[in-house]
């Protein structure tokens, strides 16, 4: 038996959708085993554990205390006077089952399931109702208090003070946890009579031996109660005792406390010892009761090591649900992605199977390469996703270069390091009919060579080709690829099977593709190349809230040396790399002066590709420079002549000369693809 | 359950809890200890006045004293009557408390019958909760849902035109619409109409009369009887207690794991061995 649903309706920030507030302001579905919300602050996930323990109570009897504020207040309109939540249980074991007979009913797919309604009420005089039923809706009604019992969660809440909460004393921590513990429970004796508890015995033979010490040994007690005689009336017959503790067992277990060192510990420390604590209650749950332990904040006061040694043990438990909630990269990196949820903007995104269009292979790669640095794409409300540290680079100098600074729209930079988007960007495609409102763009090269390339480099193959009618398919009409040219059979061949959505071609047509006569390159097919690889990237990537961005022609270096207004900048940054790189250090700068000739000598020239190509020419030859230097170089330069690119008029209003450069168009057009469609959030 | 056998002290107490007598069960091997100590089915047979009743509570009350059991089990105790019930309350007083409470069931077989599979089944069915299971008003509402389907409305049309006809037919057949029950064909496992419990479906024939109906006036009456009982339970939520057997068959029938969750629960046994004491 699991949580499978959580519906949530006018509670907190979640309001209700649908016509007449019928439909749920946040519905969430949870699977076995282990479950991570991840997401940004103020996405949600508290109130999502909230709701959950509200509607089930905790094993460790928190106090529920409903607050007004609990109530969903609509922009501009008066407070709620109801919230409502609802859990729903399937997969009942027939001996779990058995326990709620009178409540679970079957649902329309013929499942036995357990539907738990908490409805509270906000009355006139800021009095607060409530009470949780379970049964059809409908027709519920109200649970045996034996059967609730059964329903309890064990519940960690983030610890602010571990040290308060462990350490002796009425608010002990421990001792709540201890007391509702299995083996803390008194037994009957034979009259149906509660006995005392072993530790009660124990301390009041202590107290006795204690007492004989005092008063029989050492007469401090004596000599108290002689004082204490004459301060009383005649007839109080009440004398002083000396005692450890009361022999209760709740006072008793209120002065143990729980201790790892015997000097004082970190934080950290204390924290795991307090997890340890309160998951006592999952190894001694009740028989056939539920096993659900919801985990808030796992990451507070622990280091990213200490995280993924308790998200690994938790994995380990057995027949539990774990539903925790955390903003740890560490830890969004770690849990297996089948087993997120993302919270977005008052809505919840499984990522598992189904969910997105994530497929197996994609889910064994993000195991694989998902690391803490690429796992902040959870928290942010635009992604811009690129191939290598050049971009990576450039990419926030240009952002704050045209007004908009990445960091004020919340937008994260992936830098996936090779052009393997597509396992990343599948996270963003829903499959389940929710649109996940995080803009995402894909920042590729084009990565067709200029024609200049194959003049200097007569070793490589210039061969292209062109599909054209000849080639024609029995069932399917390819002509929308009529004219295209490809850099390879090969190309061809997967450009038919993805327009025709097979994944294998149909007889005889691999034999055409084979059969057609290669051309020789120009600087016509060239473009030709180009706007077929555009065409194909925008296919492969574009879906909903993705969005692909390539460079105009080769490579953003490329690109960036054939804009008048940028070229400088760059064979400045990619003549000083080339430099570094010879000599080995970052130290040895060539005088500006015969740097400013080398640089004037390959601007020169009217010829724009050919000074394109000499500029870039480096990076195509042994011995490259480093693509990472160039593009901080670069990124010096433009941000030191910040007052070129970003002029003021009088009224102050700014003006963005990037913005009108036609080769850095789409890394601008990725910037605000990202930061201008975020959902519309709080309304 | 064997590791449930009572203690002599443990039976001491309950014995005397009881207001009985200390020797009241006798040695272990009397006939009433034998029924304490027995974890088997069995039939109890004796006269009236020998102590059925009394060793059953002394057992129940053993068996309170050790709950809630390990496993979630509960003990169901099934009575034919009220009376029953009410004479082990008064008998156990607040020591019984447990007993009435999850996971236990304590009640009459009707009762028992109602919250487990009658009540289940009708809230799947009707989506909503039942109002009552009650013969007595049953009947009483029933009176004024007859007139209903002669309404001039679209859904009742053929009603009202027959209306003659069918007032005709059920002033004749006395009580009919009182009588009527639910009932599932052995063979199809479809619904018919039926004036006694799991009996023949009912016939319609012209009263007092050399001709017959012609069959599809037949079909008219029947569908009108079908119609007033369905509207008893659709729209008024009122069950009679018979109208309850047909649900909880149909949920039996419907969801052949409810038997063995309800096992899981309240231990019945299917063993065919059975010892009278």
């Amino acid at each position: 038996m699991h949580l499978s649903k959580l519906n949530i309706w006018n509670f907190r920030k979640y309001g209700t959708k649908g016509t007449g507030g019928k439909e749920p302001g946040l519905s969430v579905e949870f699977k076995k085993g282990l479950n991570v919300l991840i997401g940004e602050n103020d996405s949600g996930k508290t109130a999502v554990i909230d709701a959950i323990r509200y509607a089930l109570n905790t094993k460790s009897y928190e106090t529920i205390h409903f607050d007004q504020k609990d109530f969903f207040k609509p922009k501009g309109k008066a407070r709620t006077n109801t919230f409502e939540i609802e859990c729903i249980f399937c997969e009942l074991e027939t001996n779990e089952a058995a326990n709620f007979l009178e409540w679970a009913h079957f649902n329309e797919h013929n499942k036995y399931e357990l539907r738990v309604h908490l409805k509270a009420t906000l009355h006139t005089n800021n009095r607060i109702t409530f009470d949780i039923k379970a049964g059809p809706e409908n027709a519920d009604m109200q649970m045996d208090g034996n059967a609730r019992e059964l329903l309890k969660v064990t519940y960690l809440k983030p610890l602010r003070d571990a040290e308060q909460e462990l350490t002796p004393g009425y608010r002990s921590r421990l001792a709540q946890i201890l007391l509702s513990h299995k083996n803390f429970q008194k037994n009957k004796d034979e009259k149906g009579e509660y006995k005392s508890h072993e530790f009660e015995d124990i301390i009041k033979e202590a107290n006795d031996k204690i007492k004989t010490e005092l008063s029989d040994r050492n007469k401090i007690l004596i000599d108290i109660n002689k004082y204490l005689e004459k301060f009383l009336h005649n007839q109080d017959e009440r004398r002083a005792t000396l005692e450890i503790a009361p022999p209760e067992l709740q006072r008793i277990l209120r002065s143990l406390s729980l201790e790892i060192d015997e000097n004082p510990s970190g934080l950290g420390s204390l924290n795991k010892l307090f997890m340890a604590a309160e998951l006592l209650h999952l190894g001694a749950d009740q028989y056939n009761g539920l096993k659900l332990c919801l985990i808030e904040e796992l990451e507070a006061h622990l280091h990213p090591q200490a995280q993924l040694r308790v998200i690994k043990a938790l994995q380990n438990i057995k027949n539990t649900q774990v539903i925790l909630t955390t903003h740890s990269t560490t830890l969004g990196a770690s849990i297996p992605l089948k087993h997120a949820i993302l919270c977005h903007d008052k809505e919840v995104y499984p990522l598992w199977e189904g969910k997105t269009k994530l497929e197996e292979q994609n889910y064994k790669f993000l195991e694989r390469f998902l690391d803490a640095t690429k796992a902040n794409l959870f928290f942010a409300r635009g992604v811009i996703l690129v191939e290598g540290d050049a971009e990576n680079i450039l990419i926030p100098t240009i952002a704050d270069l045209i007004g908009k600074p990445l960091h004020k729209h919340g937008v994260s930079i992936v830098n996936v390091g090779s052009t393997t988007f597509l396992h990343y960007a599948k996270i963003f495609m829903r499959n389940d009919g929710t649109e996940l409102e995080i803009p995402v763009a894909v920042v590729t090269d084009l990565d067709v060579r200029a024609m200049e390339y194959y003049t200097d480099h007569q070793d490589k193959k210039k061969e292209v080709y062109v599909l054209t009618e000849d080639l024609k398919l029995d069932k399917h009409d390819i002509s929308a690829l009529y004219g295209n040219a490809y850099q390879s059979k090969e190309e061809i061949k997967e450009a038919i099977r993805s327009h025709i959505e097979e994944k294998r071609l149909p007889n005889g047509v691999g034999q055409a593709v084979d059969s057609i006569e290669p051309q020789d390159l120009n600087g016509e097919l060239i473009e030709n190349l180009r706007k077929t690889r555009r065409k194909r990237l925008e296919r492969k990537f574009n879906d909903g809230y993705v969005q692909v961005f390539c460079s105009k022609k080769w490579t953003l270096e490329y690109d960036v040396a054939l804009s008048e207004t940028l070229r400088k900048y760059m064979a400045e940054a990619i003549v000083k790399a080339s430099e570094i790189k010879k000599r080995r250090t970052y130290e040895v700068i060539p005088n500006e002066d015969g740097l400013n000739t080398v640089v004037d000598d390959i601007c020169r020239g009217s010829d724009n590709l050919k000074i394109a190509y000499d500029i870039f020419k480096p990076f195509t030859q042994d011995n490259a420079p480093s693509k990472a230097v160039t593009a901080q170089l670069l990124a010096e330069k433009l941000r030191n002549n910040e007052s070129t690119f970003v002029t003021q008029d009088e009224n102050g209003k700014e003006t963005f000369l990037l913005r009108n450069d036609e080769y850095l168009k789409y890394i601008v057009d990725a910037i605000d693809h990202t930061c201008d469609n975020q959902g519309i959030g709080n309304e | 359950m064997n590791d449930l056998a009572f203690s002599p002290p443990e039976i001491a107490s309950v014995i005397h809890d009881l207001g009985l007598p200390e020797n009241a069960f006798g040695d272990e091997n009397s006939a009433r200890m034998r029924i304490i100590n027995c974890w088997d089915d069995c039939d109890i047979v004796a006269c009236p006045g020998s102590g059925k009743t009394t060793v059953l509570l002394a057992k129940l009350l053993l068996l309170a004293r050790r709950m809630p059991f390990e496993d979630g089990r509960g003990v169901c105790v099934l009575t034919h009557t009220n009376v029953a019930i009410d004479e082990i309350k008064y008998q156990l007083g607040t020591k019984s408390d447990v007993l009435f409470k999850h996971p236990n069931f304590f009640g009459t077989i009707q009762s028992f019958v109602d919250r487990f599979l009658s009540i289940p089944c009708f809230k799947e069915r009707y989506k909503c909760d039942v109002k009552a299971i009650d013969t007595n008003l049953y009947v009483q509402k029933i009176k004024f849902v007859k007139y209903w389907k002669f309404k001039n409305n679209r859904d009742c049309q053929d009603f009202y035109i027959n209306k003659g006809t069918i007032q005709h037919y059920i002033m004749a057949n006395e009580n009919i619409l009182n009588e009527l029950h639910y009932c599932i064909s052995q063979s199809d496992e479809s619904k018919y109409l039926s004036r006694t419990l799991n009996g023949k479906e009912i016939d319609i024939k012209k009263p007092r009369s050399q001709s017959d109906y012609d069959d599809e006036t037949k079909k008219i009456i029947y569908s009108y009887l079908d119609s007033v009982k369905e509207t008893m339970h659709k729209n008024l939520n009122i069950l009679s207690y018979d109208d309850a057997f047909y649900f909880a068959d149909l949920y039996l029938r419907n969801h052949s794991n409810i038997s063995d969750i309800l096992s899981k629960r309240l231990n019945f046994r299917d063993s065919q061995k059975r010892g009278v004491i």
